[in-house]
């Protein structure tokens, strides 16, 4: 069980913390997540005790692990294994029980033969197999990570995010924290959005990763970046809509873009191309003038309205944003992250279970 | 299974006491680091621990005895040297080491919650060991040329007054140079005017008026002439006490208190 009560901090009057609440129970792996300076960081600090709050306290049963940052308190001039002797002894266990569990350590981060050499001579990736091993070996009740699942291979981070979960249905309090919103939402069973040193929202369901992302990447506002000016352009406005041109977007919708676009000089050259990507940045598609059947790309002064759609059944369900990238001669313009895009899991469509991904086709398969 | 509670309040006394107890492994895991890290790391390895007070004595002996001609003769003059040595050494490895400790072990700090006062514990029982390394040396010599009498016994409680005593500048300058370095800066200075305000290499009995009220006040002055009692019988130095035990009541006891309450507080300043 881990407790927080009223949690506050400032430094020199300047608050980080306010009024932060929340209660973890033996099982749960919370995700804690917020933009860069919204209390993170401060928040697991004050939890393993390394800094003190301004007010409220903190509870917790049991003993408490924590790897704030890779290779904390790894000395480089001791060898592997003296290293997570020490880094053992810091945390309170005895020799005789470290010595008994050395063989775990070797065999989760595969660096027995290096374990005798000084850990200056290690590669960035052994470093961290060894800080992260270290962490996740030392037997504990709460585990706490900050931002520390981006590194290493894929291989590994599978590793380590089976022996989270084993841990879990050990009983262990797990708090994770990432701006790997896929990660998040993959292992995570409780949310925590701190948005300036408050708690936005904390809730079971990854729905408070869909508003997070909103706020993240549209400052909440969509309209601020549109109308977008340029010397010989203007990009009035983008509207996203269903078949029915309504608002709300299902995954057995059309998915219908308009945009209006002001041309004030005659233009040569002039393309649009639409990106969607997932709530990662990772591009999923485009829709681009360039490629499209009979699109002249030479413009003189007039309104231009462009409309594509995206067919029903296409997109899963997901939250993805719209980016434009805007050619004017030679010249392109990239407006980011311009819109939201949530598509919401249709109560209409029973085979979702069957389509895994960003994307659904209807490739078929051919018996011979 | 114990219950971990956190707030914003300073450590009561007991507490900051039962927690250094709690995590005492601390001191054992930094003093084994530190220790492995100067000697194992050298071909010489722990010989280095006795080559240190052996240069400085033959040093020092030959540079009073041969260079300024300097008279004693009440027992070998290096044994006189070596028992002043050894417990200066203590005072200004402390000094050197745990005056900026805080700043020098931030990254741990930043990563570990543990009582912070336990740092200096640790760099206190590094120059402890290393001052028992000097001690079976002087030892030695002492039972070859004359033999060791019961006084020996003795011989623990001075070392805890000069540990006390080398620690009180340390906690200090530790919790003060926290904010602002300067004080620091001064360290090294402590260091080299220190020895020679101490009787090290010359009787008290040798010095102007002046000066010798000065080398009174200096606690070192009063930890060397006390090991001198016991180690080879010179006279009780009733005299030179009165400086080391008001420090201790003066400096050392506040000092911790201070540091206790300043504790938490550490690592939103570095």
């Amino acid at each position: 069980m881990l407790e927080v009560n009223h949690l506050s901090k400032s430094y020199n009057r300047s608050e980080v913390l306010n009024n932060i609440s929340f209660k973890l129970l033996s099982g749960d792996i919370v995700g804690i997540l917020g933009e860069n300076g919204s209390g993170k960081s401060t928040l697991l600090k004050i939890i393993s005790g390394i800094v003190a709050p301004t007010a409220g306290d903190v509870r917790y049963v049991g003993q408490l692990s924590s790897l704030l940052e890779i290779g904390s308190g790894i000395q480089p001039d001791l060898t592997g294994e003296e290293n997570y002797y020490l880094k053992g002894e810091l945390l309170g266990l005895s020799r005789p029980d470290l010595k008994n569990r050395i063989g775990e350590l070797n065999q989760f981060t595969e660096l027995a033969p290096w374990m005798n050499h000084p850990v200056k001579h290690y590669s960035d990736g052994m470093y961290m197999r060894l800080a992260f091993g270290i962490a996740l070996t030392l037997e504990a009740d709460i585990y706490l990570f900050d931002e520390i699942l981006a590194v290493g291979d894929t291989k590994f981070q599978q590793k380590c995010f089976e022996t989270i979960i084993n841990l879990s249905q050990k009983g262990k309090i797990i708090v994770l924290v990432s701006h790997n919103i896929t990660e998040l939402e993959r292992y995570c069973n409780r949310f925590i959005w701190l948005k300036k040193g408050e708690v936005r929202e904390q809730s079971d369901s990854p729905q408070v990763l869909d508003r997070y992302l909103r706020d993240q990447l549209m400052g909440s506002d969509p309209n601020k970046i549109l109308p977008w000016q340029h010397a010989s352009l203007a990009f009035s406005q983008l509207s996203i809509t269903n078949e029915q041109g309504e608002q709300r977007l299902t995954n057995t919708n059309e998915i219908w873009f308009a945009a209006e676009f002001q041309i004030l000089k005659p233009l040569s050259v002039f393309n649009v191309t639409m990106h969607i990507q997932d709530h990662s940045g990772l591009p999923i598609f485009s829709i681009s003038t360039s490629t499209s059947a009979g699109w002249i790309h030479e413009k003189k002064p007039q309104n231009v309205k462009l409309s594509t759609f995206v067919e029903s059944g296409f997109l899963n369900a997901g939250t993805y944003t719209v980016s434009f990238y805007i050619q004017i001669e030679s010249r392109v313009f990239q407006l980011r992250n311009l819109f939201f895009l949530g598509v919401s899991q249709s109560e209409s469509d029973t085979q979702s279970h069957l389509f895994s991904g960003k994307i659904r086709t209807n490739f078929q398969w051919k018996q011979l | 299974m114990n219950t971990t509670r956190i707030t914003a309040l300073n450590y009561t006394t007991r507490e900051y006491f039962k927690q250094i107890y709690k995590h005492r492994h601390i001191i054992r895991s930094l003093v084994r680091r530190d220790l492995k890290i100067k000697y194992s790391q050298s071909v010489l390895g722990w010989t280095w621990a006795f080559i240190q007070p052996l240069t400085a004595l033959i040093i020092y002996s030959i540079f009073f005895r041969y260079v300024f001609d300097f008279q004693f003769d009440k027992y070998p003059y290096a044994l006189y040297v070596l028992s002043g040595i050894l417990p200066w050494h203590m005072f200004s490895q402390n000094l050197h080491q745990s005056s900026g400790v805080l700043l020098s072990e931030q990254e741990l700090i930043r990563k570990i919650a543990f009582p912070k006062f336990i740092l200096l514990l640790a760099k206190s029982f590094v120059s402890l060991i290393e001052l028992g390394f000097g001690l079976v040396l002087l030892l030695t010599y002492l039972a070859i040329q004359s033999g060791i009498t019961w006084n020996i016994l003795l011989l623990p409680c001075i070392v805890l007054i000069n540990l006390l005593i080398s620690m009180i500048i340390p906690i200090w300058i530790s919790q003060l140079s926290v904010k602002k370095r300067d004080l620091l800066h001064l360290v090294p200075y402590l260091v080299n005017f220190g020895i020679w305000l101490t009787p090290i290499f010359y009787t008290i009995e040798n010095t102007p008026k002046l000066l010798s009220t000065i080398i009174y006040a200096n606690p070192m002055t009063g930890i060397t002439m006390t090991y001198r009692w016991v180690l080879f019988g010179d006279p009780f130095p009733l005299e030179a006490l009165i400086s080391p035990t008001l420090c201790i009541g003066v400096l050392l006891l506040p000092g911790i208190v201070l540091f206790k309450n300043f504790d938490k507080k550490i690592v939103d300043h570095i």
